[in-house]
Formats: structure tokens, sequence, C-alpha cells
């Protein structure tokens, strides 16, 4: 793939993916700094790995499994060697859960990530993609694990989320 | 609340992030940081290989200049050695590197094969760098000690002083390593042998 290839795809998948990437990245860290840092991180993974996709996952895939696999592998010590670089990115300050006069659902988003961050980190992966609705495949092809144990995690996982929901939102009000 | 209304909660969320500068200075930051990256791993290979290879030619020009004993000579294929050996495992761990699009298993069994590597490399020290150096150090003060024999016991306790003093650095380096293995690379191994149970787990 030659650099003007590279770099035409990683424009594109920037304008496509970006949400998703800040999604995880907010799920994986307490802090926008962090979580900056992080997005900022998985640019860089995302830009290195171009070169190595073939197309036989799907883009989505490959991000997921990027972004996922760099938040996994993320520690904050890492962010000393990217901070002398220009902020790339902007991550306006997360209002706390019930802080919010955009409604409810900016509060159920809130509660959401709460309790995402207290998930042990690949239940977290798997319940953030199954809010973003992926099907049970795409999941198994993203983690590297059968369809069925999905199915098996993603019912655990489910049930300790609604009950770290209930602790969060009782913990805050 | 149900998991439906969960999921709709979720992707109705606006992007919070959002690039500050535009695409094409983008693209220039991250590959900046890119050669940032691999500058940073290259000055790491050539300071660790490098450097013990560095010390070969100086090793000599010392042992010439002083007219130094036979026994010094023998620096030089211990210095050989861990720059051969540093080599060959930086490469062989190279090709072994976790790549970040793979599945996450494959990722994160990946990356404890590199921490358990590390590990093993950091405990084992003294067999692939600290006793080649302490045993050619170690006869070159013995040969040195055993040619001034005769020349009284203060120069047998400088003898005695200058291997302490290069024994409590080699003792040094070995317990600089352990530290590493302790607090960095130990945790950082019990974090992946749990991620992975995690996702094999049923």
């Amino acid at each position: 793939m030659s650099e003007k290839e590279q770099a035409c795809l990683f424009r594109t998948w920037v304008g496509q993916y970006l949400a998703l990437i800040g999604r995880i990245a907010r799920a994986y860290t307490a802090s926008e700094e962090d979580c900056e840092d992080l997005v900022q991180e998985v640019l860089l993974q995302v830009w290195r790995s171009i070169p190595r996709f073939e197309g036989r996952a799907s883009a989505s895939t490959w991000i997921y499994r990027v972004a996922l696999h760099t938040a996994l592998a993320w520690q904050r010590k890492d962010r000393r060697r990217r901070e002398r670089f220009l902020p790339l990115l902007e991550v306006p300050a997360a209002e706390e859960p019930g802080e919010s006069n955009t409604g409810q659902t900016d509060e159920i988003v809130g509660l959401l990530y709460a309790a995402i961050r207290r998930l042990p980190k690949a239940d977290a992966a798997l319940v953030l993609l199954y809010l973003d609705d992926l099907s049970y495949r795409d999941m198994a092809e993203i983690l590297g694990i059968t369809e069925s144990h999905v199915g098996v995690k993603l019912n655990r996982a489910r049930k300790q989320l609604a009950e770290l929901m209930k602790g969060v939102a009782h913990e805050l009000r | 609340m149900n998991y439906d209304e969960l999921q709709q909660a979720w992707q109705a969320q606006p992007s919070r992030v959002r690039v500050s500068l535009d695409a094409d200075v983008l693209l220039q930051e991250v590959r900046r940081n890119q050669r940032h990256f691999t500058s940073v791993l290259f000055w790491r290979d050539l300071r660790e290989v490098g450097g013990s290879l560095l010390m070969v030619p100086v090793w000599i020009w010392i042992g010439v200049k002083e007219a130094l004993p036979w026994a010094w000579y023998l620096g030089v294929p211990a210095l050989l050695w861990i720059a051969g050996f540093m080599m060959v495992d930086r490469m062989r761990q190279k090709r072994r590197q976790p790549k970040a699009g793979d599945p996450l298993r494959e990722c994160v069994e990946g990356s404890l094969a590199q921490v358990e590597h590390q590990i093993w490399l950091l405990r084992n020290v003294t067999w692939w760098c600290l006793l080649p150096v302490a045993a050619a150090v170690g006869t070159f003060f013995a040969h040195c000690a055993w040619l001034a024999r005769d020349a009284g016991w203060l120069v047998e306790l400088i003898m005695a002083g200058i291997t302490a003093v290069a024994a409590a650095i080699l003792w040094g380096v070995y317990r600089l390593n352990q530290n590493g293995v302790r607090k960095d690379l130990e945790p950082r191994r019990q974090e992946l042998v749990a991620l992975l149970r995690s996702l094999q787990s049923n």
C-alpha cells in the first residue's frame, strides 16, 4: 500500500470512526486528559496498522480491534512520550450523571460509563460492543472467541452491568 | 429500564471527541508521532546493542595502550556475546509482536508472551549478561593479583577493593533488573493473565 493510499484511508476512517474510538476511550479512562491521550494513541495505532489491513475483516471490525487492544494495553505512564505533540483532539469535560440539563439520555449514558469502568476489562469490551448493537458474529470476530462463548459471557456481563448501574445511581443520589 | 433502552440511549449520545486540527495537519502530526516512536525504538536498540559493540574497540584500545595482561581481552568475547544475544533476541521478539488488528484474544496472548519473555530475560540476566562480564573481569583481577603476588599486602588490598567494587556494581545491576520485574512486569503479567482468563472462561 502506498503512503498516499494509507493517508487517504486514514482520513476516511478518522471521519467515520472517531466517535466510536471516543466512546471506547472514554469507557477505559477516568479523566478527559487521559481520554484525549488514549484517542491519540488509538489514532497512531490505526495509522501504523493500516498497511496490514487486507480487507478480510470489515473496516469497523478492524477499528474495534485496534481501539480495544490499544485501550487494554494503555497505561497512564505511556503519556510521557506523547506529551510533546500538538493536541490533536478536544474532549469536552464529561458531565457527571445527575448534573445534566439535556435530559434523561445524558444521565443514562453517564451512568453507563461509570458502570462500564467498574467492569473487568474484557467484560467492558463485550458490553461496549453490545451497546453499539453489534451481532454475536461481529463480537466473536473482534474478541477472537466463539459465538456461543459470546452469548454466555454477554448474559453474565449484562447482569453485572445492571447491578452496577443500580449501585452507581444509588451512590450518586 | 430494560437493555434495549440502554442501547438506544447509548447510541443516541453525541460524539464527544472533535478533531482540533484539519485533516492534513492531523495526518502530519500522526506521521510525526510515528517517526518519533520509530526513532525512540531505534535509539533504544542502538543504545543497548551498540553500547556493547562500541565497548569492544574501547576495551582493546585500553588493553593495548596500558599493555594489560591477556586476561583483559576475555572481556571482548563477553561483550560480543552480550551484543549478539540481545540482537538475536530483539529480532526474534520483533517477529512475535502482537498486531493491533488481530482479534483481541490473540493480541492479549501475544502481549502476555512478550511480557513473560521480558520477565524471563531479566530474571536470567545473570546468565546471559552479568556472568560473562563477571567471569571476564574476575579472571582479569585474579590474574593481576597473581602477577602482583610479590608486591606486598597493600597492592593485594587494592586489588581486593577493586574486585569488591566491581562485584557491588554487578549486584546493583542485578537488583535493578529484579526490581523492574517486581514493580512493572509482574503486575502487568498478572493483569494480562486475568484478562486472558476472562476472555477464555465460560
